[in-house]
């Protein structure tokens, strides 16, 4: 069973604050990664890993100016900016 | 009606695209005002879809003047693209996506943006922050998921639309409203626009009331995009006639895997009955074995939430989408995501952290990329000695709304059947073959070669040719 300061954890890392739900959270995940552990039945130790299933590489296309999309449009889908730039709370 | 009795009303004079679009709107509306409402819309293009229609007079584009409508992930310029979540619920797309180009350039009409699991995240269309959408052959069931508007509003609205699957989302919400859905290649449509998921297994795909409409759409959307660096640079197109000759002497096989039990039984019995017809039109059914099926569905919910939890970290607020005010910037990033997401979504993407994260990664995200070779194999062996490979869609036909929103594993088993091909990356559709007792269409589902489409269409089309499905 994961634990309580596990899911905390994984909120932090996730970046999602998740209120009460703590408890929910620890049940439906420990089940799901109780399920999913089934895969270490097999013996994988000579497999290959695949992590793209076509066979293509390093794909490159030329290196050409282009008219990128204009300060406007990018900037339109924020209330939070100012002179051209997206505003955020305070950093340091 | 198919793409081709829009097109003779339209040449015949018939009606014009604009009486046709309007029509198709007015459905909608009153639709909307019933009291079970399909909900497959989450926004609508009525004006501009208006226009549009207004000036058409090229008829001999693929798609002159036919309504389409498109999943509410795929980027159509100045329209919502919600995911159907409340993160971006007031997002609206600057560009069009790859597959919105081409259909416009085909000329299609894009209705509007359909209903969904909120990120695709979903196989009955219930974690939609809009609302579930209802089946429009039981409004009390499931359409399936998670392009569950698209397929949705193909029996009511539109006779083709757009839909992503990454583990069945296309093929099983077509089986349980009864339409053609088709999950292409990896790599053939690009993604281009379309909000990525799990982008190893995401993939574009049509939706129509015929296996030769699906093809058409299919045609017009796929080919190569230097913008989709996993997009394939070969020919794509499916030759037409080529999928209406017979299958006389064609290798289907019958994995054994995936008739162990778990399976309906009316489901069964229609898939058994597709397999005589099969036999009739004189294809060679061969019984094969895919001996690592049984481990698909445990490494796709490895692989699909570890990449989504990547994909997903670009929903902060800030650029886009809605920002929640707090103090500081990692306070505003937390709540934002907590009050964005629904709960799936929060899950996967805590189950994705979790498998990637030091300790724990070469346990699941090592040991499932291992199992998807595995897999593969298990395809390519299959296919030195058949030609296409045949099971049921989903081993049962739409559910209950609420049935099984409570138990995430037995929603994950929706698509034990169509997992498989995403993991693999080989082309798959579903079509649907017949009803059940209750008069719930019953899909089955066809996968074929990487790359070999038309095949994979030649013997939809045969079948639903030879179905008695109405």
């Amino acid at each position: 069973m994961i634990t309580r300061e596990e899911i905390l954890k994984l909120a932090e890392l996730s970046r999602l604050e998740i209120g009460d739900d703590i408890e929910k959270y620890q049940n439906e995940i420990s089940k799901i990664l109780g399920f999913v552990e089934k895969i270490n039945e097999l013996n994988l130790k000579d497999v290959e890993p695949t992590n793209h299933i076509l066979d293509i590489h390093n794909v490159v296309r030329e290196d050409l100016a282009k008219e990128p999309y204009s300060q406007d449009k990018v900037l339109s889908n924020t209330e939070n900016k100012k002179d051209g730039f997206i505003t955020v709370p305070k950093v340091i | 009606m198919n793409i081709k009795d829009y097109k003779e009303l339209y040449l015949s004079g018939e009606k014009r695209p604009i009486e046709v679009i309007d029509e198709i709107f007015k459905n909608i509306e009153s639709d909307n005002k019933s009291e079970k409402p399909l909900n497959a819309f989450i926004s609508l293009r009525k004006e501009k879809a208006l226009e549009e229609a207004s000036v058409i007079n090229d008829f001999s584009k693929p798609l002159a003047g036919i309504p389409i409508a498109v999943k509410d992930n795929i980027n159509v310029e100045g329209e919502l693209t919600t995911c159907g979540s409340r993160i971006l619920s007031n997002y609206r797309a600057i560009f069009d996506a790859f597959v919105i180009k081409k259909l416009k350039d085909a000329g299609a009409i894009i209705i509007g943006k359909t209903n969904m699991d909120e990120f695709a995240m979903g196989s009955s269309n219930e974690t939609s922050y809009f609302g579930p959408v209802r089946n429009p052959h039981d409004r009390d069931r499931v359409p399936g998921g998670s392009s569950g508007g698209s397929a949705a509003s193909v029996i009511s609205f539109v006779p083709i639309s757009l839909g992503s699957d990454t583990g069945g989302s296309i093929r099983q919400p077509a089986s349980f409203c009864g339409v053609v859905g088709v999950k292409p290649t990896y790599g053939r449509v690009s993604r281009f626009g379309l909000v990525a998921f799990a982008s190893s297994l995401d993939q574009i795909g049509p939706f129509a009331r015929s296996v030769e409409d699906a093809a058409i759409v299919y045609n017009v959307i796929g080919g190569h995009d230097p913008m989709d660096s996993t997009s394939l640079n070969k020919d794509h197109e499916v030759n037409i006639d080529n999928i209406k000759k017979d299958i006389k002497g064609l290798r289907v096989g019958i994995p054994k895997e995936y008739f162990t039990g778990g399976i309906n039984e009316e489901v069964e019995k229609g898939i058994k009955k597709s397999i005589e017809v099969l036999k009739e039109l004189e294809a060679k059914i061969v019984d094969i074995s895919l001996p690592h099926t049984e481990y698909a569905v445990a490494t796709y919910y490895i692989i699909a939430p570890a990449e989504a939890s990547s994909n997903l970290a670009r929903f902060d607020g800030i650029r886009y989408g809605v920002r929640e005010k707090a103090d500081t910037l990692i306070e505003t990033y937390k709540k934002t995501r907590g009050n964005g997401f629904g709960k799936e979504v929060k899950r996967r993407i805590m189950i994705g952290t979790y498998v990637l994260s030091s300790g724990y990664y070469d346990a699941y995200y090592l040991s499932a990329q291992k199992v998807r070779t595995l897999i593969r194999d298990d395809f390519k062996k299959a296919f030195d000695n058949v030609d296409v490979i045949i099971s049921p869609t989903s081993p049962t036909t739409a559910f209950k709304i609420g049935e099984k929103i409570d138990d995430p594993i037995s929603m994950y088993l929706s698509d034990i059947f169509t997992i498989s091909a995403n993991i693999a990356g080989i082309p798959a559709m579903s079509i649907p073959i017949g009803r059940d007792s209750k008069k719930l269409p019953i899909g089955i589902q066809i996968m074929s070669k990487w790359l070999d489409e038309e095949t994979m269409f030649r013997v939809a089309y045969n079948l639903e040719k030879n179905s008695d499905y109405k």
